[in-house]
């Protein structure tokens, strides 16, 4: 993983336990997730917590906008719409953020993560960050 | 307790790996809340925007489920999570859920998390739940 990419994604605790699981190839543009059953939402599937796989999503979206900014401190969340396609079953997700729009105040990013074909998503989320340094 | 076990769930690796516990539920509601600890924390030292959401899809889903007569597998259409305030540092946050409608095939959900009081929210959010086949015996 690229240095300032992998010093983005463990400099929150909570990024740090995620990034145990995560790889970024690429140059940043290729987010991949390993997860471990800890991720698990439901064990009768099995498959991925929908709120797990958000979380590796807006990580992967913050840190885009973290590079785009030049920054070493992550955006702030404003707000985060997420919808699943399909069960996300507990193997490799990948995923590629897209930053839509980086403004003064606003920046939006959209990604999609998917297991077996890119062409097939699993989960689609949007993220509005705020880029006021605070 | 870390994982919800009286509506119909079975224990949620995620949900007990965040320390998730169970303050009620019942008719609709469900109440749950997460403990600030490092590993969930933010830049800022505030429980991380990613725990929370995890938090608010668990909560939809037990407020779903305690509307249920008997135990069927529900799954997340959408969410929506609008992040009001960075919660403060150190503190748990606490989440109530509310099934407003339920139907034979979906469920609409609200939610509103706060750290110290319920009227000083730091998030609300909105989901829509596929209810799907009966859990098997």
């Amino acid at each position: 993983m690229d240095e300032r990419v992998a010093a983005l994604v463990a400099s929150s605790g909570f990024g740090a336990k995620l990034g145990e699981m995560i790889d970024v190839s690429e140059d940043g543009a290729l987010w991949t997730l390993s997860p471990r059953p800890e991720l698990v939402g439901n064990p009768l599937l099995p498959a991925l917590h929908g709120g797990a796989v958000t979380a590796f999503l807006e990580l992967a979206c913050s840190v885009a906008v973290a590079r785009r900014l030049e920054r070493s401190i992550l955006p702030r969340l404003i707000s985060l719409n997420v919808q699943f396609l399909t069960p996300i079953r507990l193997r490799n997700v990948m995923a590629r953020p897209d930053v839509r729009r980086i403004g003064r105040r606003v920046a939006v990013v959209h990604i999609e993560a998917w297991q077996d074909n890119p062409g097939i998503p699993g989960c689609a989320a949007q993220c509005e960050f705020s880029c006021i340094a605070e | 307790m870390s994982v919800l076990t009286d509506v119909g769930m079975v224990a949620i690796p995620w949900s007990a790996a965040l320390d998730v516990q169970l303050v009620s539920s019942g008719d609709g509601v469900a109440s749950l809340r997460m403990p600030w600890r490092p590993d969930l924390s933010d830049q800022a030292g505030a429980v991380a925007t990613g725990a929370v959401v995890s938090l608010v899809d668990h909560a939809c889903g037990a407020a779903v489920m305690s509307r249920l007569s008997r135990p069927l597998l529900i799954s997340t259409l959408n969410l929506k999570v609008d992040h009001v305030r960075r919660p403060e540092p150190g503190c748990q946050v606490t989440v109530w859920s509310h099934c407003y409608s339920l139907s034979e095939s979906r469920a609409f959900v609200c939610a509103e998390v706060w750290d110290r009081d319920p009227s000083d929210i730091i998030a609300a959010a909105q989901g829509v739940f596929s209810i799907n086949r009966p859990i098997a015996e």
